[in-house]
């Protein structure tokens, strides 16, 4: 509870102000999120890369039906 | 007053200039050992002199200051920026006693478009070259894609001595992965060639087979793949990506273009599991926002096209085109002829301002980048704003590039200086084809294709083009990969350097009375 209460103070408070403590709650929620492994990030990379892709042959095809 | 160099500067500068001479030894090493392992003796000729060269000049400059001071950031400048045409006029060497050039500048520019990663040429008869030429050529792309500097930093080569951030930063690069300069350019250089070497087992199973031998399948893989991740645009055959007829290979090299023109910065964020740092990029947005709409009109400008009558036709040139120009690249699935002929001048204009703009900062892409164009369009943003509130009012415009930041005033003039020149120089090439006698918007196309590092040629550039427009042509080339900065402020010292100041001018005038 304490450390959601300065996790959330951390976003409005300027940081140098109780900084320890606020650096403090920043960093355990960033262990939560460190799950990734390169192989992983790279993944997620190339993935977003394909789907982009797509996207782009998506907007070929809407723009050639509207242009006939 | 200008800053300018001493003699002692000058030694200090063809030091460190020596010291990356004798490291570029090992680039045509490569095509001596590619030559010997396949046996063709006159290349392996040709790779062993260069690699003589490149050790008799190179220990030659070193000697002139056995034992230098630190680099400051005027020399390291210089180091940089000579460094880009010292090497390249090395290495024309080779590829001037092959039988592919007709000229000595011909693989000069072949040299400078190699190292810049621009990927225009002017070789004759490329379906016949030997494979250790075709090697050195993509061992260019290779290394100046890495960046000469980057590649010399990673290797230690500098020493303790040398001032690495000065030199890190007058090659085009403001941004380290991570603290240290060694180590951000160990990682760059880790990083590209894990990637290249992932690109390169797909394409060569898929070039295995379309029925290409194994040897060949391999060479033609690794190739592509270095030219594709380091936004090169060189292809070891005439007719560039045409040749292959693949969906696949035009698709996987799509997404290696894009891995390499992704700022390199980000990568890391990825890996430690921050993936917002990555999608809420402004240049990662900025990029998309700007390729889905120019795919949008580059389709509509075609919709009339003969060439692409057909929907899967389209689908398959319109994304490659569109990403091999905005990554700079250059890669083709349609000829020069067909570019100028068949292409409407409404898609040869966007294809002009796709690869004008560029790919992102801190990657391998030239251009302008993704990052100022988000700048620019922030500032103009903050203007707005400031106009509309109260003057009393503050107005803050941030941007997230790796977590949040605000936008600075420096930061916007920056961008737009970067813009300007970048534009000066397209104008200035532009201006050079017309003088030339050629179509305003082939001069247009080749001269950002050429100061973009792009690489896409509407015919212009070639054997057979004329000197003073290759010799612009190269200048470009330099200027666009160095981001002017650099070019200009080594440019500015040498002048005011080698001009006698008032002093001495007055000296001389006395002794003559």
């Amino acid at each position: 509870m304490y450390d959601r209460v300065m996790l959330n103070a951390g976003s409005f408070l300027h940081p140098p102000v109780g900084g320890a403590y606020i650096m403090g709650g920043m960093d355990r929620r960033r262990k939560k999120t460190q799950v990734s492994t390169p192989l992983l990030g790279m993944g997620v990379i190339v993935a977003s890369i394909l789907v982009f892709i797509v996207l782009m042959n998506l907007v070929v095809v809407v723009v050639r039906l509207v242009m006939g | 007053m200008w800053p300018r160099f001493s003699f002692n500067d000058f030694r200090t500068i063809a030091h460190y200039l020596g010291v990356l001479i004798v490291c570029f030894a090992v680039a045509p090493g490569v095509p001596f050992v590619t030559a010997l392992l396949l046996q063709e003796w006159e290349p392996a000729s040709r790779y062993l002199l260069t690699v003589g060269i490149c050790l008799t000049i190179g220990t030659a400059m070193r000697l002139l200051m056995p034992t230098p001071s630190r680099l400051n950031r005027q020399q390291a400048m210089a180091v940089t920026g000579l460094a880009w045409i010292v090497l390249a006029l090395i290495a024309a060497i080779p590829l001037a006693m092959s039988n592919h050039y007709n000229t000595y500048t011909d693989a000069l520019f072949d040299c400078v478009s190699g190292l810049t990663t621009t990927g225009a040429t002017c070789v004759t008869n490329i379906d016949h070259m030997s494979m250790a030429d075709n090697m050195f050529r993509f061992v260019m792309h290779f290394v100046g894609g890495m960046g000469l500097v980057v590649v010399a930093l990673s290797l230690g080569l500098f020493g303790r001595r040398s001032s690495d951030a000065s030199l890190y930063a007058s090659e085009g690069r403001s941004e380290h992965v991570v603290p240290n300069v060694v180590q951000t350019t160990r990682f760059i250089a880790r990083m590209a060639v894990t990637v290249i070497l992932c690109a390169l087992v797909p394409i060569f199973l898929v070039l295995l087979v379309t029925g290409m031998e194994p040897l060949r399948a391999f060479l033609h893989g690794l190739w592509l793949s270095i030219s594709a991740f380091m936004t090169g645009g060189f292809s070891p055959m005439s007719t560039s990506v045409m040749y292959y007829h693949s969906a696949v290979v035009e698709t996987l090299l799509m997404v290696v273009m894009l891995l390499g023109s992704i700022n390199f910065a980000l990568y890391p964020e990825i890996r430690r599991g921050r993936t917002d740092h990555f999608f809420h990029d402004l240049e990662i947005r900025t990029g998309a926002m700007w390729l889905l709409l120019m795919t949008a009109v580059l389709v509509a400008t075609l919709a009339s096209a003969p060439l692409f009558n057909d929907l899967p036709e389209m689908l398959r040139n319109c994304a490659f085109m569109i990403v091999s120009a905005a990554s700079t690249t250059g890669f083709q699935t349609v000829s020069a002829n067909q570019l100028t002929t068949t292409f409407s001048s409404g898609a040869f204009l966007v294809l002009a301002i796709v690869m004008a703009v560029g790919g992102g900062a801190g990657a391998t892409s030239g251009g302008i980048k993704f990052h100022r164009v988000g700048i620019i369009w922030k500032s103009f943003v903050s203007t707005v704003k400031s106009a509309l509130f109260p003057a009393s009012a503050r107005v803050v415009v941030d941007y997230h590039h790796i977590g949040r930041r605000q936008l600075r005033p420096e930061v916007s003039r920056e961008a737009l200086t970067v813009f300007t020149l970048y534009v000066i120089t397209y104008v200035i090439g532009t201006l050079a084809g017309l003088a030339y006698g050629y179509d305003a918007m082939t001069a247009l196309f080749e001269s950002v294709a050429m100061a973009s590092n792009g690489g896409i040629s509407a015919g212009i550039s070639g054997a057979g083009m004329p000197l003073g427009l290759e010799i612009i042509y190269i200048l470009q080339m330099w200027a666009g990969r160095l981001e002017f900065v650099t070019l200009m402020a080594l440019i500015v010292e040498i002048v005011v350097s080698i001009t006698p100041d008032r002093e001495t001018f007055s000296r001389l005038l006395n002794r003559g009375k």
